[in-house]
């Protein structure tokens, strides 16, 4: 049985587990990975959380603290250099076009062009349709202008249609 | 053209929402909420990973190895600095002609001292003499005449030991500190 500091850590953090959940998902581009994430991502906020100042910024300290963590991963994993299995069965899929459907097809483009935006780029893009922040959530995490979210987000939309349109021509 | 661009990429637009969508909800639907939390709870009454290097994580350990290193270097600076011979003491040797060079005369301790101007390759011998003249007053020519031994007259007596001579010949300091002590021996 955990302590009571402990268990209302994870009281106060929970509500947050799906979207921290999409987040990583977005990020690592697989589910198995994204629930490890998650985990990590939990395990490091309910040790730090005391760091907190102010209770109501728990939330988008949490995410920070989740796209933190994912982009540790993502250079950790750049550097040892492997691929989940599922991506590449994905690719391998989907070059065989015959026993592929058109989601399995289009959810390929969509990581790959995703994987090829640039970093705030990719952060907006993700946090925004995959973890599902609103816009003013979306700015207090990353602190920037809710101006500069809603412009970020429109040219990650652009680029990755374009990516997606050339991949889907090539 | 632009227009049929415009709902090519909206077309692409909502299939990217589609696409996220369908994979967000597959995802979420394997994701264990349940077993969340208690692993979680699990993982977090687990000890901490050993952490490394312990040392360097007290802030007061490095620090005091950092002023070790230094201490260290400095006193092995200050064992190789002195004793490296002629080459030393001939640079230190022009310095301090140069600075007397630099005025024409100048007062230590009530005494005069007209410029003295040891030509190139003079002996510090030859100079500690010039200076002995211009200090007492027993010469007070120019630097070419009082740099050179009177002719005819008793040969000065070398006025500082080999090692006080050395230490003339360390910069300006130096010339002060051995003519200070010029005057009190001439007092006595």
């Amino acid at each position: 049985m955990a302590d009571p500091t402990t268990e209302a850590r994870i009281e106060t953090l929970l509500p947050f587990r799906e979207e921290v959940f999409l987040l990583c998902l977005g990020f690592s581009r697989n589910a198995v990975v994204a629930e490890d994430l998650c985990q990590d991502v939990y395990l490091k906020a309910c040790r730090k959380l005391d760091s907190v100042r102010h209770p109501e910024a728990v939330k988008y300290w949490l995410f920070r603290l989740a796209r933190n963590v994912c982009r540790d991963h993502h250079r950790r994993s750049r550097l040892v250099g492997f691929d989940p299995i599922d991506s590449q069965n994905e690719i391998a899929a989907a070059s065989n076009s015959g026993e592929t459907d058109d989601f399995e097809d289009r959810l390929v483009r969509l990581k790959s062009s995703v994987e090829s935006l640039p970093r705030k780029l990719r952060e907006v893009f993700i946090l925004r349709m995959y973890a599902r922040l609103s816009y003013e959530d979306l700015a207090r995490t990353l602190r920037i202008k809710e101006g500069t979210v809603m412009s970020r987000l429109h040219r990650a939309r652009v680029a990755v249609a374009r990516a997606m349109n050339e991949e889907h021509h090539a | 053209m632009h227009e049929s661009q415009d709902k090519k990429s909206a077309a692409t637009d909502a299939d990217i929402e589609a696409v996220v969508r369908r994979e967000s909800e597959e995802a979420l639907c394997r994701f264990p909420s349940g077993d969340f939390a208690s692993r979680l709870k699990t993982r977090l009454k687990a000890p901490l990973p050993r952490q490394r290097f312990l040392l360097f994580r007290k802030p007061v350990f490095a620090p005091a190895l950092g002023v070790l290193v230094a201490a260290t270097a400095a006193i092995f600076l200050l064992l190789r600095a002195p004793n490296d011979g002629d080459v030393r003491v001939e640079a230190g040797f022009r310095r301090m002609t140069e600075s007397l060079a630099a005025s024409d005369a100048f007062r230590v301790g009530g005494l005069r001292v007209v410029s003295c101007k040891p030509d190139e390759g003079r002996s510090a011998d030859s100079f500690t003499s010039a200076l002995f003249r211009a200090a007492t007053g027993s010469d007070a020519g120019s630097a070419s005449e009082s740099a050179a031994p009177a002719e005819g007259g008793a040969p000065l007596r070398p006025l500082f030991s080999p090692d006080e001579r050395f230490k003339i010949l360390y910069g300006d300091q130096a010339i002060l500190r051995v003519l200070t002590k010029f005057t009190t021996q001439k007092e006595v």
